[in-house]
């Protein structure tokens, strides 16, 4: 099969439904000309025209919004903002109006709509570096979607621009190079599915995005000690998928969960909360959580190395539950 | 001026008088919860711009919706049922007074965030230009919004994409219980236009022809693919800014000044001066419309109440699974 | 056709509200839509209007008065019409119908607040044992195989007591780690005859052998002069009727429970985590049966009468006698006393009877010499007590002092009348 990068593979979803269905369209900050910030809708305008890749003011909040009604007239636009930490600008209109519509009408209304938005750090400092998929994984009437494979990104990326609902799709900035297998033929990856990426019997690490594909490095380096790792990438965040999760549980008995984000409150704490309701009888140790270090994300090169859980830290955290 | 017009613009404006009025009193007997903003005194903006669009053209408006959703011929007995909370309501009980909506009616909805309704707008207009379709946008908002982040940004952006939209400000002179002078920096609000290179105009709100005129001049010139128009509508609101206003920023006298000034009043008397109806005919249309608001009092108190097992209904259009709302 | 003026709902969080004035008088005209009054919410003063014209015929309440929403302040009726006040709260007027009205459609019933039920566990695969992580650790401690303890907590979890009762458990039962090998038995001229276990004689071993395991026991003997007691019992029994005569059992128990009363410390449980004081003073009181041994419990003895006591202790032995305590008269006591005075004996010591943390063995009462304040010998009737306690809540400071206290109550037995 070939391989394909993280950033093809979105770029092939696009094309893919944007020649399936004629009111899928792009727009967002520098999308057209500039080809966007990380490359990813490079080429598009030549092949779609203006009308449906569309370069927009900075104005995140009007981008938004404006999709959402577009989204409410039929269209299927996807929005695209250039970093995870300018959607906080947008943030009122993704939670009041397009979380809101479809329940807060009695029904009458529907928003099919994808934001796009790349997360990630590499010494941007404190408000370029943000982990904030929580925000709105929190929230009731979104979708929230954070793959890690090509084959996911791609099968994900077109069943959320097929479904009327929001969906936040966050990319990963570090992970838009990591390589795949991804088949020729069209398929779809079902949203809300959580999947074991890598069968164990020794110990389950719960993961999803970056951190899943560090998980599964984790998890090859402790194969050679005879240490058998089950990996489970979540992919959705909203609505969470945690059966695989509970029947992993059942048969390692011990749990990591890694994220990059900051642990108090944090997608781990769920995980964790929800393996000790469901699964109680199946734990022998205390579910570990590796998570950021809770500090603005500082520039330089060594600290910020220091606030970000690495692959290290995953294999520290197995060890740890496995005593 | 056409008779069957004049009467019709009078029925819409004394309907959504008489209804406000039996909300207030709904309000008061505890049957109406939540935050409650009349309509008393605009009217005549609501039925004089709504009647200036083609039942298909999209609308969004904000919190103070109620005038709008009647000018658009909601049906109010829907209305009332959504005050009250009841299934029967036009959001089925789960928006209130700040979300009244009907998506066939192109009533896309009350929004309840200041200035934050304004891109909907720009997106309902920007799929109709999309598909070629001949259907505009208007947003309704208060002056209140002109001085918050999404005002600009719409009216940028409409701009720059030539949208088919109009944004009209009803300048009902305070924002809450600001008054212009304190919160802009500058009182004719329609001259915002310029910063966008759009077209601006002010007329008064509180006549229902020039409103209904000024709208259709602007709809002519979106319509002809001019791109978006900046409307201010100079009203006034004589009841409180919500249920629980002193009104301790305005004198009693400016309040009387305007009701000298009230739009139902004036036009029933400018019509009938000019022999266009009978004051008889006016009071036979708006005895009607007082018992249509009445009725709808009856029809909301007679309504079931949601359904428990609903609670978690639409949520999502397309639910996945279990849902998190879970009704244990 | 009068209508009620209510107390209106002036913001979504408003509940009650001040009367600031009446802008009418009774008897004034009032049109719909006018300011009638001015009232005050906790938030602002605001003018209420008229729903409808007419007179204002009624003022019910003056101003400076608060006033909860929906209450009716005043009546506005048609010149000439006679008005009734409303009695109480009225209810905000239904629509005006002209015919009969709909009936107005059956509400759900709506719960207050999420209920609070949790996701089911997820079944437990045979081979799999439930057991709480302290469960473990307690059976790691002790060197117990959780596979032969039975749990007792959800879904047949094991918990912590189910540990600590196995652990205590007669050995044989279950194979500690480090089993004490029994010494092999000593042979007899004559044949042994095994004694099939009863229920209650089973329920015994158990429950002693626990208490003897867990509780660290120790005693402290007291000799209690109980001449005035034994006058003090032939007055009180001529003066009160038959099944109030007090045995000298029901005087101790009274001593006991006042005691208990003084030293809550001592009327405790010991849970692992904490040490309870049992609010309720309940005197479990040791009756012998020929199967074996119940202990009827006297429910909130501190606060019974001598003569109550008597009375009730009586009827319980009675139906302990003959089989017929409910279960809940065995249960919840806080502390036992166990008299083998009817017996001859000097004194002894008793097993606590678990949760308890202390139990009073008390002996005969035999006339002996004793030597005075003022060195001289007399004869005096002599009872022994022995308290045994539990260690892990009661110190031995704290057991002389309340057995000091019994003394002194049944030395001077008219305090047990107070």
């Amino acid at each position: 099969m070939r391989t394909i990068t993280v950033r093809q593979a979105i770029q092939e979803a696009l094309r893919e439904e944007m020649r399936r269905d004629e009111n899928v369209f792009l727009m967002g900050e520098d999308i057209a000309y500039y080809g966007s910030a990380y490359g990813v809708t490079k080429g598009f305008v030549d092949e779609f025209g203006e009308k449906r890749v569309k370069d927009t003011p900075i104005s995140e909040t009007a981008i938004i919004g404006a999709a959402t009604g577009a989204a409410l007239a039929g269209l299927r636009p996807i929005p695209e903002i250039m970093s995870i930490n300018f959607a906080l600008q947008a943030l009122d209109q993704v939670i009041n109006h397009s979380a809101k519509m479809s329940y807060m009408f009695g029904g009458q209304m529907k928003v099919p709509m994808v934001l796009r938005t790349p997360s990630g750090w590499s010494q941007l400092a404190a408000t370029h570096s943000q982990t904030l998929e929580l925000l709105f994984a929190y929230i009731p009437g979104l979708k929230v979607v954070m793959p890690s494979t090509p084959y996911d990104h791609k099968g994900l990326l077109k069943s959320a621009i097929r479904d009327d609902d929001p969906v936040i799709f966050i990319e990963h900035a570090l992970i838009y190079g990591a390589k795949g297998e991804v088949p020729e033929e069209e398929y779809l990856v079902p949203i809300g599915k959580s999947v074991v990426r890598r069968p164990g019997k020794d110990v389950t690490v719960v993961s999803y995005s970056r951190m899943a594909m560090l998980a599964m490095e984790a998890a090859n380096d402790l194969a050679a000690e005879g240490i058998d790792v089950e990996v489970i990438d979540l992919r959705t965040l909203r609505p969470l998928d945690m059966e695989p999760v509970i029947e992993s549980v059942k048969k390692t008995n011990r749990v990591v969960v890694a994220e990059e984000g900051w642990k108090t409150y944090g997608i781990g704490a769920e995980v964790q909360s929800r393996i000790y309701e469901e699964a109680f009888d199946y734990i022998d140790a205390p579910v570990r959580r590796v998570a950021g270090i809770e500090v603005p994300a500082p520039y330089n090169k060594h600290l910020e190395m220091a606030a970000y859980p690495h692959k290290a830290n995953i294999v520290a955290a197995i060890r740890e539950v496995l005593k | 001026m056409d008779k069957q017009l004049a009467l019709e613009w009078y029925r819409k404006m004394a309907l959504i008088r008489r209804f406000e009025e039996k909300c207030a009193e709904g309000y008061a007997y505890a049957k109406i919860g939540g935050f409650l903003h009349l309509y008393i005194g605009q009217e005549a903006v609501a039925v004089g711009a709504i009647s200036a669009l083609n039942d298909d053209d999209d609308i969004v408006t904000h919190y103070r919706d109620h005038g709008h959703a009647i000018a658009r011929g909601l049906d109010t007995n829907s209305l009332m049922a959504e005050l009250y909370g009841k299934a029967t309501g036009c959001s089925k009980g789960r928006g209130g007074s700040m979300h009244f909506a009907d998506a066939s009616k192109h009533f896309w909805g009350g929004y309840a965030l200041v200035g934050a309704h304004l891109p909907i707008a720009v997106g309902l207009a920007m799929a109709s230009q999309y598909r070629g379709e001949d259907r505009l946008a208007m947003a309704i908002f208060g002056d209140g919004s002109t001085n918050n982040g999404g005002f600009h940004e719409s009216l940028n952006m409409a701009a720059v994409f030539k949208l088919p939209v109009i944004f009209l400000i009803e300048n009902n002179l305070y924002s809450m219980g600001v008054a212009l002078q304190r919160d802009s920096a500058i009182s004719d609000l329609y001259k915002r236009a310029a910063s966008y290179g759009i077209l601006g105009e002010a007329f008064d709100g509180m006549d229902v022809e020039a409103t209904h005129e000024a709208t259709k001049r602007a709809v002519a010139h979106v319509r002809a693919g001019n791109g978006p128009v900046l409307l201010e509508a100079k009203t006034y609101r004589f009841r409180g800014h919500s249920m629980a206003d002193p009104e301790m920023y305005r004198s009693k006298e400016e309040v009387e000044f305007w009701k000298q000034k009230d739009p139902i009043v004036t036009w029933k008397a400018r019509c009938v001066e000019a022999g266009i109806a009978t004051a008889a005919e006016f009071d036979e249309v708006e005895a009607a419309a007082n018992r249509e608001a009445e009725e709808s009092v009856k029809f909301a108190d007679e309504s079931p109440e949601p359904e428990l097992s609903t609670l978690c209904d639409n949520i999502y259009a397309n639910p996945i699974g279990q849902t998190d709302c879970q009704l244990v | 056709m009068a209508s009620n003026v209510l107390m209106p709902k002036m913001g979504y969080d408003m509940t009650e509200g001040k009367i600031l004035r009446w802008m009418k008088n009774e008897g004034e005209t009032v049109n719909k839509g006018e300011p009638i009054a001015e009232i005050q919410t906790e938030k602002v003063n605001i003018e209420i209007e008229a729903f409808d014209s007419g007179v204002l015929a009624k003022i019910l309440h003056q101003a400076g008065e608060d006033v909860p929403v929906g209450e009716v302040i005043a009546i506005i009726a048609q010149p000439g019409e006679k008005v009734e006040a409303p009695a109480g709260k009225a209810q905000a007027p239904a629509a005006k119908a002209e015919a009969a009205a709909a009936p107005v459609a059956q509400a759900t019933e709506y719960p207050e607040g999420p209920s609070l039920t949790y996701p089911t566990a997820a079944p437990v695969r045979e081979g799999r044992l439930k057991s709480s992580p302290l469960a473990r650790k307690v059976a790691a401690e002790r060197h117990l195989d959780l596979a032969q303890i039975p749990g007792t907590g959800p879904g047949g979890r094991i918990v912590r007591k189910d540990v600590e009762a196995a652990s205590s458990r007669a050995a044989g039962a279950l194979a500690p780690a480090a089993a004490v090998r029994a010494a092999a038995p000593v042979a007899v001229a004559r044949e042994d005859r095994p004694v099939t276990l009863t229920r209650m004689r089973q329920a015994i071993a158990r429950r002693l052998t626990e208490s003897k395991v867990a509780a660290p026991h120790f005693y402290v003997t007291t000799a209690v002069d109980m001449t005035e007691a034994v006058a003090f019992r032939t007055q009180f029994n001529a003066a009160v009727s038959a099944e109030e005569k007090a045995s000298y059992n029901d005087m101790i128990v009274k001593a006991v429970a006042k005691a208990a009363l003084k030293f809550p410390a001592v009327n405790a449980s010991w849970n692992e985590t904490e040490i309870v004081e049992r609010g309720a003073v309940n005197v479990g009181v040791a009756v012998a049966l020929p199967e074996g041994l119940v202990v009827p419990v006297l429910h909130g003895a501190g606060d019974k009468s001598l003569p109550a006591i008597a009375s009730e202790t009586k009827e319980i032995i009675a139906r302990a006698k003959a089989n017929k305590l409910k279960p809940e008269e065995m249960g919840g006591g806080t502390i036992t006393v166990s008299n083998l005075g009817s017996f001859d004996v000097e004194s002894f010591t008793a097993i606590i009877n678990p949760p308890e943390s202390a139990i009073l063995a008390i002996g005969s009462i035999k006339k002996e010499p004793v030597v005075d304040a003022k060195d001289q010998l007399q004869i005096r009737s002599i009872m022994r007590i022995t308290m045994s306690s539990d260690h892990r809540v009661i110190d031995g400071a704290l057991a002389a002092q309340f057995l000091a206290e019994v003394k002194r109550l049944l030395q001077t037995p008219m305090l047990l009348l107070i």
